[in-house]
């Protein structure tokens, strides 16, 4: 079974909502900006520094979220439910009584629905994650070129 | 504003988004067929060009996605089902029965007529029991469309800026010459 043995701190930590790693803010603020700034200029940041930090964080964003919506695109099944579906698969073999075999089989049947609901779902949140840190990219993006290009015609 | 290198620093690293059946070196062989089309200057519009490839590797991963999901000899989608026929089969099983007889019930290995009409009622069988996965992808195609045609805008837009930009300091050059040689 693919998910069995993550933890559930390891599933937040790398899920769409996690922060951008810093190191990838980093590498797009110097894409950004062409160069790397000194730390003295986060001091305090001009207007420039501040949108284009603003960018690289969206963008990171939208890499984070990006790479969690295309794992979930090939995902039919719930991990931990698939999880929970294998003790219940033991628990047919090991168990003695027949109505605890009978009542296994129903629970069965009943996680497999809930297993491709609940990967629907998860689908369905990273579309929506995803839609939403494009549109917060976009938007960041826009404000960059409007200071860009206020400060060159300034 | 950045150098304005054609061989872009990978940011992001393709390997990074691209999942196990797709390429990165078709990836980066289609990257630069964009750049040559769009004309992308500078790091903020050859971003921009690489979020329009992805719309695009988004659609077409969305397609094949569903014609997965359509084909008659693709993996069966009810897990609890199979696990409850396993155990219905051992249990059922003779005691006397052949260990080996796992091995002889293995399906010989099928491939697929092409464009045979005779498998329209299995691929609709199919359709059937995952109609709301496809349609989760359907949904997600029509989203990667609509991303795709605003990135397109935003980067005609950003050209635009650019190339007026561009404009007005020609513009502003050509007004200084003429004062001097007035």
């Amino acid at each position: 079974m693919s998910g069995a043995g993550k933890s559930p701190s390891a599933n937040r930590l790398h899920g769409a909502q996690s922060r951008p790693a810093g190191g990838d803010v980093a590498q797009f603020l110097a894409e950004i900006l062409g160069r790397v700034p000194s730390s003295d200029e986060f001091l305090n940041p001009s207007r420039h520094l501040s949108a284009a930090l603003r960018l690289a964080d969206a963008e990171a964003r939208l890499e984070s979220v990006y790479r969690h919506y295309a794992e979930a695109q090939f995902q039919s099944r719930n991990a931990e439910l698939d999880h929970m579906q294998d003790h219940l698969d033991d628990l047919l073999y090991f168990a003695k009584s027949p109505e605890i075999k009978a009542e296994v089989r129903l629970r069965i049947l009943r996680l497999e629905r809930a297993s491709k609901f609940y990967s629907n779902q998860a689908k369905r949140l990273a579309g929506r994650y995803l839609r939403e840190a494009q549109s917060a990219r976009d938007r960041a993006l826009g404000d960059y070129l409007d200071i860009v290009e206020a400060g060159s015609s300034n | 504003m950045p150098d304005d290198d054609p061989t872009m620093r990978r940011l992001p690293n393709p390997a990074r988004m691209l999942l196990a059946d797709e390429s990165a070196t078709e990836y980066d062989a289609l990257l630069q067929e964009y750049f040559a089309d769009m004309e992308p200057v500078g790091a903020l519009e050859r971003r921009q060009v690489e979020l329009i490839l992805r719309c695009d590797v988004d659609i077409d991963r969305q397609f094949r996605m569903i014609a997965q999901h359509l084909n008659p000899l693709g993996e069966e989608a009810n897990r609890g089902a199979q696990m409850l026929a396993e155990w219905y089969r051992l249990e059922l099983r003779h005691p006397d029965a052949p260990e080996d007889e796992d091995a002889q019930r293995k399906p010989p290995t099928l491939t697929l007529p092409e464009g045979d009409a005779r498998l329209t009622p299995l691929i609709a069988s199919r359709y059937a029991q995952r109609r709301e996965l496809i349609a989760l992808h359907h949904r997600e195609v029509t989203f990667a469309e609509r991303r795709r045609r605003q990135a397109i805008e935003l980067l005609y837009r950003m050209q635009d800026r650019r190339r007026r930009a561009s404009s007005q300091v020609e513009v502003a050059d050509a007004e200084v010459i003429e004062a001097s040689e007035a």
